[in-house]
């Protein structure tokens, strides 16, 4: 559609999907060191 | 409080006052004013986070650590979602429309009435939270230092109004990245020094492992339960709604990420929120539980409010007092030798009693303990019932004022008004545009000047200052203060967030479904909250359920009643952003 062309250039683009995918990886990475914590000091 | 801390409070917060009116001098448009529109990526980051780490999270969230452990990270779970949603389908609309507020959006999607709705939605909602976010410290504040209560609600009221009148959108910003500084700098001062005021033996690893003992240390919990107020599924569906209502549609934050000045600023502005904000919340949770460690070496008061302990002391339950007083010294003698002992078996060295022995030991006395507190509250109740027997709150600030060096508990003090005061502006700076905005220009005077828009948005930044002082001087304390701002978030965040919902995703729905549909589902959240939080004996839904249940049944509704009518005055999305 024409409302496509006029968007900034890039505003889809794979950069950001591989940013946004990058926050979710190191948000993931955080709930597993959490995990972690938990297992080792969390059941005691 | 020395006279070096007074120097260190009182001229950090006059060099942020001053800093931000210095810095917006002069003449502004109404496109500078309200929106702001050249803030780099950084900027735009730092003003989102200081917005929404107010006072109350560095008052309260230490506290919660160290009554109920590290648990509530997992709210903030659902925060790199939402932002994401945020990034790829909000913000390419707002950027692309230029709207000054997200409801401006809900009028060019579907129509005035549903603009209206949303907007008052949200002035009643962040109206009661503005006055929330000065109350909560001041209350904390004043009871700790025995300053008078509705002076401090003034003072934080007046400090925010007079750069955020003069600066606009512009002078929250900059003031908030100086703010940011302080506060950070703040909590990783205090957790070093709590850290180095260990006992020697007492090796961070050691810390945790007590803390764990104490229960402190279980972060996720993967169990589903509706009674569970935080856990892994609450966090990705409950808060992910909440966090999505609050960084999409609410304005003060929308205004934060409008600022930037172009969509790649807004966009990473977010993204460095959803990179940052889990850590941060963890650090902050760790002071809490370091705190905790700190004190099973250190004295601690039977309740850490001093105005409870003062209201029951002069009260006829005096002696009763005493004596849980004494019991409490004597419990807490008994556990800091066993504690001690603890600490010297888990760093290797040779004890007298099996390290197994002394955690029961430790175990049975810390529930002695804690039914000491349960008692003494039950007296403090008797003795006076308005006051707050719950003390988690108080906790943090009992710490540093009685714990930290000279000159930090002034640089603390700092740190727990800048962040009330980075807050209060954003709510200010949002209240004031939308009601510029999207009631005195859209329905008194549709052909307002700039100018004319800048001086209208200066007043409603006084006018709502005005209100949210006086809003503080009459709330009242709730089970805890970060609680009580999601509660009330969480009961007119789920409509809202629906009406956008419909907005961005459903097409074929218009503007006369949406609105009915919004409006029964806002009354029957707000009927299931009152129920479940005030009625004894009901329990409905905890309240970050709330936001989903408020957004499905506003989507579900409009979608049906949509296939109920016939034609409409809707413009569709592809339209709306061509």
């Amino acid at each position: 559609m024409d409302s496509k062309k006029q968007e900034p250039k890039g505003l889809y683009s794979k950069k950001w999907n591989t940013a946004y995918a990058m926050i979710i990886i190191a948000n993931l990475l955080f709930a597993i060191i959490f995990y972690v914590i938990s297992g080792r000091y969390g059941g005691n | 409080m020395e006279a070096i801390d007074w120097v260190i409070l009182c001229a950090t917060l006059a060099f942020i006052v001053l800093y931000g009116v210095y810095k917006t001098r002069g003449k502004q448009t109404a496109a500078e004013y309200i929106k702001g529109g050249d803030a780099r990526w950084w900027t735009v980051g730092l003003s989102v986070m200081a917005t929404q780490a107010s006072a109350i999270t560095f008052l309260s969230t230490p506290g919660q650590a160290y009554t109920d452990g590290m648990e509530f990270v997992q709210f903030y779970f659902g925060l790199p979602i939402a932002v994401i949603i945020i990034c790829v389908t909000f913000i390419p609309i707002y950027h692309k429309l230029k709207v000054y507020t997200a409801y401006e959006f809900l009028e060019k999607r579907f129509d005035l009435k549903t603009r209206s709705l949303a907007s008052i939605l949200f002035l009643i909602q962040r109206g009661l939270a503005a006055g929330i976010t000065i109350y909560a410290p001041a209350i904390i504040l004043s009871a700790v230092l025995d300053w008078e209560l509705k002076y401090l609600n003034i003072i934080i009221g007046v400090l925010v109004v007079i750069y955020t009148v003069s600066g606009g959108t512009k002078a929250v910003n900059v003031t908030q990245k100086q703010q940011m500084v302080v506060i950070m700098g703040g909590m990783i001062a205090a957790f070093v020094l709590i850290v180095t005021q260990l006992p020697d033996n007492v090796t961070m690893d050691n810390a945790l492992t007590m803390a764990g003992d104490a229960d402190k240390m279980k972060i996720l919990d993967f169990k589903f339960s509706l009674d569970d107020r935080y856990n892994v599924w609450s966090a990705l569906f409950g808060a992910s709604f909440l966090m999505l209502s609050y960084f999409g549609t609410d304005q003060s934050q929308v205004q934060r990420y409008l600022s930037g000045k172009s969509v790649k600023a807004m966009r990473i502005g977010l993204l460095f929120n959803g990179l940052l904000k889990v850590p941060m919340q963890f650090f902050i949770l760790l002071v809490g539980v370091m705190v905790f460690v700190f004190y099973q070496f250190n004295a601690t008061p039977l309740n850490f409010n001093p105005a409870a302990q003062k209201a029951v002391m002069e009260s006829p339950y005096a002696a009763d007092y005493e004596a849980l007083q004494n019991r409490h010294a004597s419990i807490l003698t008994e556990k800091q030798g066993v504690q001690k002992e603890y600490a010297a078996s888990l760093s290797g060295e040779a004890v007298l009693t099996n390290p197994m022995v002394l955690s029961e030991q430790l175990e049975t006395l810390r529930a002695a303990e804690e039914d000491n507190r349960q008692q003494a509250r039950i007296l403090i109740e008797k003795a006076d019932d308005s006051i707050e027997t719950n003390d988690k709150d108080f906790v943090f600030i009992h710490f540093i004022l009685n714990h930290l060096p000279k000159g930090l508990i002034g640089l603390l003090l700092a740190v727990i008004l800048s962040a009330a005061m980075s807050s209060t502006a954003s709510e200010l700076n949002a209240l004031s545009s939308t009601t510029t905005i999207d009631i005195y220009k859209r329905f008194t005077n549709k052909n307002s000047t700039d100018d004319n828009d800048v001086r209208m948005s200066k007043w409603f930044t006084l006018l709502w200052g005005a209100l949210a002082i006086a809003f503080a001087s009459f709330v009242s304390l709730f089970d805890n203060l970060i609680q009580l701002v999601n509660f009330i978030g969480s009961v007119f965040y789920g409509t809202i967030l629906g009406i956008f919902l419909v907005a961005f995703y459903i097409k074929k729905v218009k503007g006369q479904a949406v609105f009915i549909a919004a409006v029964i589902s806002q009354i029957i959240v707000a009927t299931c909250a009152i129920l479940h939080e005030f009625v004894d004996g009901i329990e409905i839904l905890p309240f970050l359920w709330l936001n989903p249940l408020g957004a499905f049944l506003t989507v579900g509704m409009a979608v049906w009643f949509q296939s109920m009518f016939n034609g409409g005055n809707a413009v569709l999305v592809e339209e709306v952003s061509s």
